[in-house]
Parts: structure tokens; sequence; C-alpha cells
């Protein structure tokens, strides 16, 4: 009896890993290399967005104060009070506009709005990676 | 063609290159035009401070170049041909109003001495040589309503 199991198992075959695993093995631990990547960098632009969004906030409020302060706005109102005159003086407007226009101002909200929207595109993407793979996981029960 | 495809293309790249460069330009000869006017207008101000203001010295202005097409501030003075507005910022300026200058309050068309002292105006016009603002068109501006005040149509 005992003879019959050493001869049953010296002629079976040894179980062979698939030819595809050290790949599949490979592109698992690149893949969670990514995904605790994407942990920090979700982290790092959360904190960026919260820091520019407040900037993006203190901007407005600084070009709304510049812009009443510097008496854009009731030179705008002239087009829609005066627009007879204005098209006749339209140089001196549109020059009065460009001088009472507060540049700078302008300028760093713009520049706080584009760095709000890149680190939203950058977090979305992140989220998006991490989310793409939790369902595989969570499909292939892992 | 597929938009994406031509948005790849070489020729729209640089088109775009061209048309960044056209822009740019555009704005660099605005500005320095804006900032040619100014510098002018504030030179020619410095230069008649004492003569519009009756001998007192010119302040200083921190650098910053005044615009000569338009302001917005209060009355503080009303002469026959000449109005001094104090802005925002409480600088004084001189508007002349020699020459042909539409003054309007609300719809109706006014004179210039129906215009008091105190009165929120704003002014376009031209900058001359002697530091004024020669005005084209003066809009009279109701004063904003004080804290719990209702804010008034005929605003006196």
């Amino acid at each position: 009896m005992e003879k019959d199991y050493k001869k049953l198992f010296m002629n079976l075959e040894d179980a062979k890993p698939s030819d595809e695993l050290f790949e599949k093995i490979i592109l698992r631990i690149g893949k969670e290399e990514r995904m605790t990547v994407a942990k920090k960098r979700i982290i790092f632009f959360s904190f960026l967005l919260i820091v520019s969004s407040f900037g993006l906030v203190y901007s407005f409020i600084a070009v709304q104060e510049a812009l009443v302060n510097s008496g854009f706005f009731q030179f705008f109102s002239l087009i829609f009070s005066d627009f007879s005159i204005v098209a006749t003086y339209w140089q001196n407007f549109l020059l009065t506009l460009l001088e009472s226009l507060p540049v700078i101002a302008v300028v760093i909200s713009l520049v706080m709005l584009s760095l709000v929207l890149g680190f939203s595109t950058f977090l979305m993407k992140d989220i998006q990676f991490i989310n793409s793979n939790n369902i595989i996981r969570k499909n292939h029960g892992f | 063609m597929d938009f994406k495809k031509f948005c790849e293309s070489k020729i729209f790249i640089v088109f775009f290159i061209i048309g960044e460069i056209i822009l740019l330009l555009l704005a660099f000869e605005t500005g320095a035009i804006v900032g040619f006017k100014g510098a002018n207008f504030s030179c020619n101000m410095d230069k008649n401070y004492e003569r519009n203001f009756g001998g007192q010295n010119a302040p200083d202005m921190k650098g910053a170049f005044e615009g000569g097409h338009g302001i917005f501030g209060q009355i503080i003075k009303i002469d026959a041909d000449s109005i001094i507005i104090k802005d925002v910022n409480s600088n004084e300026k001189v508007i002349s109003t020699k020459g042909d200058v539409t003054v309007k309050k609300f719809q109706e068309k006014i004179k210039v001495s129906d215009l008091k002292v105190d009165d929120r105006i704003v002014v376009i016009g031209n900058p001359n040589d002697n530091g004024e603002i020669e005005a084209k068109l003066i809009r009279w501006m109701p004063n904003p309503p004080k804290a719990g005040e209702q804010p008034t149509i005929n605003n006196k």
C-alpha cells in the first residue's frame, strides 16, 4: 500500500505556476508602488489645494476692493448709463478703464485660479487611479 | 479633420505660438501707451501743482503714475471753469470744464453750476499740458447710503 503511494507521488507532475504569474506579480508590485505614491500625492495636493483655495478667495476679495477703490466699477457703469457719449469718446473711456484696472491684483487672482485648477486636476487623477485600483481589487478578491 | 488631431498638428502649434507672440506684443504696446500717458500726466500735474493748488507743495506720489483720462471722486471746490476733485486715495485733481462738457444726473443733462461741493462724480476726459483733465463727460453719482440708512433716489 505504502509503495503504491510512493509510486503515485513519484509519477505525479510538479505543480507548475502559470507563465504569466511572474509578469502579474511584477505588475501588481508596480501598481502597489504607484498606489503608495498616489496616496502621498493626494495628501500633498490636498494641502496645496486648501492653501491655494484660501489664496484664491483672498485674492478675489482684494480684486473686488481694488476695483471699488480705483473707480473701475463706476467707470464701467458709464457703458450702461451713457453709452452714446462713451461711444463718442471711446478712446478716453478705454484708457480710463485700463488706467483704473488693478492689474497686479487681477494677475495674482488669475495665478491663484490656475493653481487651484491645476491642483484639482492632479488630485482628481490620483483619486481616479486609486478608485479604479480598488474596483479591480474588489472584483479579483484581493 | 478631427479637432483633437488639428490641435496636435504642427501647423496649429506654429499658429498658436505666433498668436501668443502677437498677444504678448499687443499687451506690451498697450502697457507702454498707458504708462507713457500716465507718466506724462503725472509729470504735468507735478509741474503745475503749485499753480493749480495755490502754493502747496506737491504730495509724494510714491512712484505711482496717475491716469489722466478719468477720475472718480468727491468735489471739494468748484470754480468758474474748473472743479477740484479728491479721489478715494485722497489725491486731488483739477477738472477743466472750459470745453464742450456733458454733465448728467440720472437721465437729465444739467449744467456744471448745478454741481455742489461734496457731490460724487465720475469724469471722462483728456489730460492737458497743465496737469488738468479736460472733461468730456461728468456723471453725477448718488452718495452711498450710510450704515442703517435707506438709500434715496433723489440724493441731494
